[in-house]
């Protein structure tokens, strides 16, 4: 790991990271002056070079996403999607907390290039310091004259507006985001058409994620060449990486893509609690299919290496489980939380988390019944795919994953009639008179 | 114009087109809850799913706009399935209660599943329980249990009615259309959320738990409420009418139709009706045969031209009255006895009604043929001069059909009416003013006809009800004075029309049979007096 750069988290020796100051001294700033010479053109095509992929989840090339922006006389919106509410993903929270000047330098160097005059960060709800943070942050930038009206005297003008959610995941997802950024409920819009077409006010529009914004920057400073020489063929660079789960340390990390998962364990989180092995992983947040300990062992952390695993790189929430956990009570968590995080705007994600939560809590409170399995993945089945935004899938794709490699704890929670990982159910279950 | 395969169909469309509306133009059956033609797309129902090829999901053809080349299929395996899921999800927490559910027999839900599901629910948990019986108007009643959150009442409220009283609150299951702080669904189009619900979550009042939807049988009909004539239905049981529901018809009122013009069935078959003709003198009425009515108006109609010339005759036409009626009016006295004192008048004022007129489909003039006063019978709505030769006692017997000739008049009518020696009273309702014969009609529910909108749409309306007691049509009632006076007259509605096509210019090359569900536009409307 010694020989891979630290692009994002070169801040963490500096116990006041977030000030201009501190970002000042890291070299911060210093890409925003190169690039505001540059032609707006020539960023997109480093970004384009780096191979950037956005970070949020989906990962889409950021150039490629770039490049989609309608080109019209419409008003061109840049947003940062801080809304990071994926379950198990918590990088994008360090960086609004420690190193705000580097997502805001990202963000005025991306917004020059994409010709947009104004830009907002929705913050997710909860991120009360990520906020103050990026507030104090803003008001910083401004007084430095790097943000505001004629930057660095350059006569370009940029205004950056902090903007809280309201607590709902599903404003994580591009298109529910504009919908309460623009004041309304939070529920995603058909597509097409594209925020690049109609996004923010039904202009323009790149949403990008806060990891993917922060690393343009170095981008600028160090050529897309350099970024493109890190990590593999297919997914260039580093990337942060959220651990949590039965680990010695868990934490935020940035590795090279295709980084071994099992090192990301065993070296960087310092292995596995005392005492326990490994049972499965999450290796993307909570909506991507579980690996078990077999295929962890094969597992590298980048976006190809998990499509030929059968999961995804996802946002790098990265969750470890050790035997003893039982993953039919962690699929009555996750799909608890889906059914209460749908928007309730389309009929097969409103209706179908909500049953499927209804059938696997009743599994693992003792009341399964064997055609449930059947039914559990059929319903699945009849969201992938038709729903409006991907919260259907990452509904679904979890609950398919654990009954695929997981069949026989479920059967025997079924057959027991109760969940053997937890005996006080047992009792809880004799007592309902079940 | 791209061309495009759906089924195996060939289909070639306008640009901009989506997938379902050239589905549904090719006769090919897209199901959907959400779209509707008249509200803006959601595409939240997902029941309208179709496979496009070389795209690797499913799309809904509701926001697909088609392209060239596009081959799309709505009948295979997967689609089948999407639809059959669909259906599934929106049974899961469902009540079905339809056994108590007036949409029971025309709902979506129902009909889609026999059509499309047809499983047994593999629903065994709990379903969520919601707010039920909720009245959020005057007018509508909420369940939030049966809502399957469309949003096409909160779109109606958004995009047509403007008044935005609706939204969709809370998140997943627990969604609910709640109406905004401090409000009530009370806006003069408020009903139409009720039509346009296509399960039974919102349900009219008024129809409430009155009478099962198999039941009935819709009569088409045009609503006689105001100048706008929107396409209507009037659905029927055992001669009672139970309720108006709009008819599409692009050129007058889209999908829609006013609250108000809802109830105008009560006004007019309810209370006040005229049963039997009857001669009258102060308070003694005393019920005729209608040939002894007809007798004595015409030959007090004959005495009259005789001894005072037909100028001492005057007559006052309805806007309530079809085209056929006022043609055959027009005819009688204008063309057989020759009175130059016939004019039209407003039946009914705007007085009292909460909205007079705005830009969606309420106007001001609450009569739905004036248009038709114009066209049909040459008759000039100012009655000026007619008033003025009652005033000056030259008017010996006043026919007036309909009501309202009070209402032009004003407080005069009692001391003017006494200027003259017989007043006749041709209508469905109990006349205002004196009337010393009374031949009692039906009302446009109870017959067939055409009105002429604001706009020049001649609408054809069919008979819903059978009339009570011993009343006429006017067309027969008109025909057979015009018998009398020695010409010839047709009978029936659709000849009147058809006489009248042929006599009168603006009119010509329409047909009774050809005016079709949504009428005909004529060319030129002609400028009403005031």
């Amino acid at each position: 790991m010694a020989d891979a750069p630290r692009i994002l988290l070169d801040f963490l020796d500096d116990d006041r990271s977030w000030t201009l100051e501190s970002y000042r001294k890291r070299g911060g700033y210093k890409a925003l002056e190169k690039a505001l010479k540059m032609e707006p053109v020539q960023i997109m095509e480093e970004v384009k070079a780096s191979g950037l992929r956005g970070r949020g989840g989906a990962g889409f090339p950021t150039g490629m996403k770039w490049s989609f922006l309608a080109k019209n006389d419409r008003p061109k919106y840049l947003v940062c999607n801080a809304d990071e509410g994926e379950p198990g993903t918590f990088k994008d929270r360090l960086l609004l907390e420690r190193d705000p000047h580097k997502l805001i330098e990202g963000m005025i160097i991306s917004a020059f290039s994409l010709g947009s005059k104004k830009s907002y960060v929705y913050l997710r709800h909860e991120f009360e310091l990520g906020f103050q943070r990026m507030e104090q942050a803003v008001n910083e930038a401004e007084a430095a004259g790097l943000l505001g009206d004629n930057i660095l005297g350059t006569g370009f003008s940029h205004h950056l507006v902090n903007h809280r959610g309201a607590g709902a995941y599903i404003c994580g997802e591009e298109t529910g985001l504009i919908e309460s950024l623009e004041g309304k409920k939070g529920q995603p819009r058909n597509k097409p058409p594209f925020p690049a077409i109609q996004g923010v006010f039904n202009d323009p529009t790149v949403v990008n994620n806060v990891e993917s914004l922060a690393v343009v920057p170095w981008l600028i400073n160090n050529g897309g060449a350099a970024y493109k020489a890190v990590g593999t063929e297919k997914s260039p660079g580093t990337k942060l990486f959220s651990v949590s789960g039965h680990v010695k340390k868990p934490g935020v990390y940035e590795v090279p893509l295709g980084y071994p998962l099992m090192d990301l364990i065993d070296k960087e989180c310092g292995g596995m609690l005392d005492g326990m092995s490994l049972k499965c992983c999450i290796p993307g947040g909570s909506s991507v299919p579980v690996l078990t300990a077999e295929e962890c062992a094969r597992a590298n952390l980048d976006y190809e290496s998990m499509n030929a695993l059968g999961t995804f790189l996802g946002s790098g929430g990265v969750i470890v489980i050790g035997e003893g956990t039982c993953v039919v009570d962690m699929l009555a968590n996750l799909s608890r939380f889906y059914a209460h995080e749908s928007c309730g705007q389309c009929t097969p994600c409103r209706d179908g988390t909500n049953w499927i939560h209804k059938v696997v809590d009743r599994i693992e409170k003792g009341g399964g019944r064997r055609q449930d399995l059947a039914d559990l993945l059929d319903l699945s089945d009849n969201i992938m795919g038709k729903t409006i935004c991907a919260l259907g899938d990452a509904a679904a794709m979890p609950v398919i994953a654990f009954i695929q490699k997981y069949r026989h704890e479920f059967e025997e929670h079924i057959e027991k009639g109760r969940c053997p990982y937890k005996p006080e159910y047992a009792v809880a279950h004799a007592a309902a008179g079940r | 114009m791209p061309t495009l395969t759906i089924d195996g169909k060939q289909v070639t469309v306008e640009a901009g087109t989506t997938v379902i509306k050239a589905a549904h133009g090719a006769g090919i059956d897209v199901p959907f809850y959400c779209w509707h033609p008249g509200l803006s797309i959601a595409g939240n129902c997902r029941m309208c799913l179709v496979e496009i090829e070389k795209m690797p999901k499913l799309q809904i053809a509701c926001n697909t706009v088609c392209s060239d080349n596009m081959v799309v299929h709505t009948q295979s395996d997967k689609v089948k399935k999407a639809r059959q899921g669909v259906q599934e999800f929106l049974f899961a927490n469902h009540p079905l209660d339809c056994p108590v559910c007036d949409q029971a027999g025309e709902c979506k839900l129902q009909d889609y599943y026999m059509q499309y599901d047809l499983k047994p629910s593999r629903m065994v948990d709990r379903k969520t329980r919601r707010v039920k019986a909720l009245p959020i108007g005057p007018y509508v009643v909420y369940d939030a249990e049966r809502c399957i959150a469309c949003s096409r009442c909160v779109r109606f409220c958004d995009e047509i009615s403007g008044s935005k009283e609706l939204g969709i609150f809370e998140r997943g299951d627990n969604y609910y259309v709640g109406l905004a702080a401090g409000t009530e669904l009370n806006n003069p189009y408020s009903i139409n959320v009720a039509d346009i619900c296509p399960v039974g979550a919102l349900t009219n009042r008024d129809f409430r738990f009155k009478m099962r939807a198999w039941y009935l049988t819709d009569h088409e009909s045009v609503c006689t409420g105001c100048s706008r004539g929107c396409s209507t239905k009037l659905s029927e049981n055992g001669n009672t009418i139970y309720r108006t529901l709009p008819r599409d018809n692009e050129q007058v009122n889209q999908y829609w139709m006013c609250d108000d013009g809802r109830f105008v069935f009560k006004r007019e078959l309810g209370p006040n009706r005229l049963l039997a003709p009857s001669t009258r003198k102060g308070a003694d009425v005393r019920e005729t045969g209608w040939d002894d009515a007809l007798d004595a108006l015409y030959a007090a109609l004959r005495r009259t031209v005789n001894e005072h010339g037909a100028d001492a005759i005057a007559a006052v036409g309805s806007n309530q009255g079809s085209n056929e009626e006022i043609h055959l009016f027009s005819r009688l006295f204008r063309d057989a006895i020759g009175t130059r004192m016939v004019a039209g008048k407003s039946d009914i004022g705007s007085e009292g009604y909460q909205v007079v007129e705005d830009e969606i489909l309420i106007k001001a003039d609450k009569n739905p043929n004036t248009t038709g006063l114009r066209v049909f019978g040459n008759l000039d709505t100012d009655a000026s001069a007619l008033v003025k030769a009652i005033e000056g006692g030259k008017v010996k017997v006043l026919v007036v059909w309909g009501r309202g000739f009070d209402r032009v008049l004003g407080d005069r009518a009692p001391a003017l009416l006494e200027k003259v020696e017989l007043v006749v009273h041709i209508g469905a309702h109990e006349p205002a003013h004196r009337a010393d014969l009374v031949l009692p009609t039906t009302v446009w529910a109870e017959k067939e006809g055409t009105f002429t909108n604001f706009a020049g749409v001649v609408q054809h309306f069919g008979r819903a009800v059978r009339a009570r007691g011993d009343v006429r049509d006017e067309v027969d009632v008109f025909a057979e004075l015009l018998r009398r006076f020695g010409a010839a007259a047709p009978a029936g509605a659709e000849a009147a029309f058809q006489e009248a096509a042929q006599k009168i210019p603006g009119l010509a090359g329409l047909d009774f049979r050809g005016l079709g569900e949504t009428g005909v536009k004529i060319e030129s409307v002609p400028v009403l007096a005031s």
